[in-house]
């Protein structure tokens, strides 16, 4: 049988003589002296489970967006300079714009795969923040908050703010009709707050709402300088976890000491590498096959106009079902007007952030617990935090759905008003119906779990 | 071994090549069947195609046998079906005027599924409906009709109608537990009957608001969101971020089993091994190659298509679907590998924890890192702690320095100046966006005009709701504020500061479709419902000697969303 030379100049290159990987070796050794720490780290130990996966999965959405964010903005025109569309989408040619939704357009239209790269950039988005967030639930849940990991929690959550952030800059930037209400929206957020408002308004806007200069400032935050602190965190998050290892579960011969798992090569590189395409494969079919932010069908903002469904992108749903929600509660203090809007927009995030932020010390001081873990919990040996965690989650949901309240109304035929009042209810109520159900559940589960284990 | 390679290489070969000429001849030939080489989107096609006819109307009347028409069966057609309710001239009797209905494809849509209390006109014969529509298009509606275009509907759409219906004419929700109707389930010239008649509470738009071109241009443009251009695939409801969210939580799911399954029985859940040591399964797993070789071939004919596709330009769908079929091909196989060709090795090892502070090294030295490090940086910082006035003033330098950068901020942007004062000028004539003086004639029939102050159609904080309202009484101290019964209300929502789009005729209110607060007309737009805490400021107006409606002056207070000093 004739030797197939493809065949054999193949196995030719993988399978060299062991010298000339030690020639490769010592090279790398003199330009980096770095050869018995390659060496260590060939065999650094990665613990497995499917729910080690959601900061994997936030990782890998990061590079994606950063691919297709570069390349769009070979093509974005950050300018709000008047212009008149003379693409090919017909039912808009005519209609004068802004350069930015413009180029938007065209990108959409008439560049080649631009709608498919516009697409997974927004489906990327979505998704990157939907890992974070189960990122950090899993986080909570697991108590992976707890020393050593207080920092990294710390840096994680600051990655979660600039994510979501830079979401809605990422959602402002092609200045079509959903855009523009929700930095209209911005605007009047930052409007409120006492004292500072309107000039902070004034200030970070660049003048009094519309302006001209704002889209070229959310352009060059949205694409150097969020994302460059992203980066930037990314790296000592990452430094971290690799310094301290990963968190593992429970299991047999692991204890805080001693960590099991798979070494990063060969296995778990082959495998994490196969699990970033794996995520760029189904964000690369979503953009192919799901339409997302039609921004033709939603034409260019002008401050008169305004559309029913304007939602913002999920994670910022729940404020916006806040917003809805609270009543019109203006407060005046000597003169002075403190607008109903402050509360939800602007105290609830910061209040929510804060108490996240100190969740590991609030924790600690709970359980008197300032000892190094290095072995997770399950949600079953902690009633208390799964019950807390659990209301947070609730009260997030019926926040976010209270945001859609008016598509629900709308499909399904309900009444709004009534709508309203039910999440109303639900909001303040059912976070503690939840928790008080988990906790119960939970705390009998463990009572007999710790019964079968005492004697 | 090295004998069976080279049977194996020849099999992988022809299925290389025939997945190659696979993916190069597959979109040649669906390029020759005929698909839009263009990369204007082909899913298009089907919005496309329903209003091809009325997109663009100079293409529709060039291609529209008008005299023939005129003579032809189209003119007895209307007479036996249509001129019983509309007019012998389409003036209008019990239906509504036809002199908007200057596009074919409207009338045929409304002719073949009927509306409102219109029945479907089945006996007609395709070739019937059609001559009929040409004849009521060409001969019956106003030539100022046919001269209107989808783009300039769009604009007015969105000025007036997507407040209610949404930008995507999905609907969307009213006071009271109203919803206004999905655009969609129409045929597109029954919003020009709702325009002509108004709808519970839809107010009448046509000759209030809109002139017979706007009202043929709007209808056309919801003609095109009965199925709205698609280009990106599946629509998803079109209701926005809504479905959207889902989607995306739907797309982590799948993630989240892709990482199931390469988690599962890995990194010794049930393996034992020896601190320190590598442990090799005794019995490797007879793990198939097959499997990796299927992603692999997938992902060069995913690459392959890919690249096809792009050449000739074709839709997202194709050159999506196999761009993600390539990177799934060799995703797939990299984690297969890395999960089963791969030998099961459990890795043990130590977490870097800091041993006890009084532990001692082997040598006898502490161990005590932290200690050290600390005693190493006192001896360090004792350079600067040793000169304390030096100290004092570095660190008084640098704050200096550093605080005075924030003097750039200065350059970001003004202080705020135009919270109070809007454009209106005593005396200043009320326009339509299109800058047309607004006369005492107006909204005679009901409806809304967005009116601006003349030479200001731009100013986003002086849009007003003109509305011209029978028996209501003005507030008190208002009285002279509404003369003829006209009312103008600042658009901008006291909540947020969105557009108060939405006018409910019926229950006279005015609502803002981002946070639905609700204004109640009738009580000088006092908020009712929703997060909105003040009432709409309302605009003082008068009637010139011309017959023009003009602003007395200013609004009295600032107009939009709150700020702390508002009322100092």
């Amino acid at each position: 049988m004739p030797e197939n030379r493809l065949q054999r100049s193949l196995t030719h290159a993988f399978r060299l003589p062991r010298d000339r990987y030690r020639h490769v070796a010592r090279w790398l050794d003199d330009t980096t002296g770095g050869g018995g720490l390659v060496r260590r780290e060939l065999r650094h130990v990665f613990p497995d489970d499917w729910s080690f996966f959601f900061g994997e999965i936030a990782l890998y959405c990061f590079v994606i967006l950063v691919i297709t964010g570069v390349y769009m903005c070979l093509f974005f025109k950050a300018s709000a300079a008047p212009t008149v569309y003379l693409g090919s989408y017909r039912p808009l040619r005519g209609v004068g714009m802004s350069e930015a939704y413009n180029s938007v357009l065209r990108l959409s239209f008439d560049v080649r795969a631009g709608l498919v790269i516009r697409q997974v950039h927004h489906w990327a988005a979505l998704v990157f923040a939907a890992a974070l967030v189960a990122h950090l639930f899993r986080m909570f849940f697991t108590g992976a908050y707890r020393r050593p990991r207080r920092l990294n929690w710390v840096i994680g959550l600051s990655l979660l703010s600039l994510v979501l952030v830079n979401g809605v800059f990422g959602y402002s930037l092609p200045d079509d009709l959903l855009s523009g209400t929700g930095l209209r929206i911005a605007y009047s957020i930052t409007q409120s707050i006492p004292l500072i408002g309107p000039n902070l308004a004034s200030l970070l806007f660049g003048g009094d709402f519309p302006t001209t200069g704002l889209i070229p400032r959310i352009y060059a935050v949205h694409i150097l300088l969020v994302p460059g602190a992203i980066a930037g965190l990314l790296g000592a998050h990452m430094g971290l976890l690799w310094i301290q290892r990963h968190t593992q579960y429970p299991g047999r011969r692991r204890d805080d000491r001693t960590i099991v798992g798979t070494p990063m090569v060969p296995a778990y590189a082959l495998r994490t590498t196969g699990y970033l395409l794996l995520v760029a494969g189904l964000l690369t079919a979503m953009g192919g096959f799901l339409q997302i932010n039609p921004v033709w069908l939603y034409g260019p903002y002008r401050p008169w106009d305004s559309t029913s469904f304007a939602q913002p992108d999920w994670y910022t749903g729940w404020l916006e079902g806040a917003v809805r929600m609270t009543p019109a509660w203006d407060i005046h203090i000597g003169g002075f007007l403190l607008p109903g809007l402050f509360w939800p927009a602007a105290l609830l995030p910061g209040v929510v952030a804060g108490f996240l932020f100190m969740w590991p010390w609030l924790d600690g001081l709970a359980m008197r617990d300032d000892d190094l873990h290095n072995v997770l919990e399950t949600p079953r040996d902690r009633p208390g935090r799964t019950a807390i965690g659990a209301g947070l989650l609730t009260f997030f949901a019926t926040l976010l759905l209270a945001g859609g309240d008016d598509v629900f109304a709308a499909t399904f035929h309900w009444s709004l008003p009534t709508l309203l009042a039910v999440m109303q209810g639900l909001t303040i109520g059912l976070p503690f119906v939840v928790g008080l159900l988990v906790y119960a559940v939970f705390r009998r589960r463990h009572l007999v779990v710790a019964d079968e284990v005492s004697p | 071994m090295m004998a069976r390679l080279p049977r194996h290489g020849r099999l992988a070969a022809v299925l290389v090549v025939a997945v190659v000429a696979l993916a190069i001849v597959l979109p040649a030939a669906v390029r020759a069947a005929g698909s839009s080489p263009s990369p204007v989107p082909a899913a298009s096609a089907p919005a496309a195609s329903a209003s091809a006819a009325s997109a663009t109307p100079a293409t529709t009347l060039s291609a529209t046998p008008v005299a023939g028409a005129a003579a032809g069966p189209g003119a007895a057609l209307f007479a036996a079906n249509c001129s019983v309710c509309h007019g012998d001239h389409g003036q209008g009797i019990v239906g509504p005027s036809q002199r908007a209905a200057a596009f074919p494809s409207l009338v045929a849509g409304m002719v073949t599924r009927g509306g409102i209390s219109m029945p479907a006109f089945r006996q007609l014969s395709p070739a019937q409906v059609a001559a009929a529509s040409d004849y009521v298009a060409t001969q019956i509606a106003a030539p100022a009709a046919r001269t209107a275009t989808v783009a300039q509907g769009g604009e007015l759409f969105r000025l007036y109608c997507s407040g209610c219906h949404s930008s995507t004419g999905r609907g969307g929700a009213l006071s009271q537990g109203r919803n206004a109707p999905s655009l969609a389930d129409y045929p597109a010239a029954e919003a020009l009957a709702a325009m002509i008649l108004g709808r519970g509470n839809m107010p009448v738009f046509a000759d209030t608001t809109f002139d017979v071109r706007q009202q043929a241009a709007v209808a056309l443009y919801v003609e095109t969101l009965q199925a709205p251009p698609s280009p990106g695939g599946w629509g998803l409801g079109y209701i926005g971020p809504v479905t959207e969210g889902l989607a995306a939580f739907v797309g982590l799911g799948l993630l989240v089993l892709f990482a199931v399954w390469l988690a599962w029985g890995k990194g010794g859940s049930r393996a034992e091994a020896p601190a320190g040591q590598v442990e090799e399964q005794a019995e490797p797993r007879p793990a198939p190659g097959w499997p990796a070789a299927i992603g692999l071939l997938v992902a060069i004919a995913g690459a392959l298509g890919f690249v096809a596709f792009f050449i000739v330009g074709d839709n997202a769908q194709k050159i999506g679907g196999t761009l993600a079929l390539g990177f799934l091909g060799l995703g797939f196989a990299l984690a297969y590998w890395g999960r089963d060709l791969t030998s099961d090795e459990v890795e043990v090892d130590r977490y870097p924890l800091p041993p006890a502070p009084s532990a001692a090294g082997p040598d006898g030295t502490t161990a005590d890192v932290p200690a050290a490090l600390g005693d190493e940086l006192a001896r360090s910082a004792s350079v600067l702690t040793r000169r304390r006035f030096l100290t004092t003033l570095l660190v008084g330098a640098a704050a200096v320095l550093g605080l005075s950068q924030l003097a750039l901020a200065a350059s970001l942007g003004p202080r705020s100046r135009g919270l109070r004062t809007t454009a209106w000028t005593p005396d200043a004539r009320l326009v339509t966006i299109d800058g047309v003086p607004i006369t005492r004639d107006a909204l005679a029939g009901g409806g809304v005009i967005v009116a601006f102050p003349e030479g200001h159609t731009d100013a986003a904080d002086s849009q007003v709701a003109l509305l011209h309202l029978v028996g209501i009484a003005p507030l008190p101290g208002r009285e002279t504020w509404s003369p003829d019964g006209f009312f103008a209300y600042s658009r901008v929502c006291t909540h947020a500061g969105c557009a108060v789009a939405q006018y409910e005729d019926e229950a006279q209110m005015l609502l803002c479709p981002c946070h639905q607060s609700t204004f109640d007309l009738r009580d000088g737009c006092r908020p009712v419902a929703g997060p909105a805490a003040r009432p709409l400021p309302q605009l003082p107006l008068a009637i010139d000697a011309d017959g023009f409606l003009t602003a007395q002056r200013d609004f009295a207070e600032p107009i939009g969303p709150g700020f702390w000093n508002l009322y100092a």
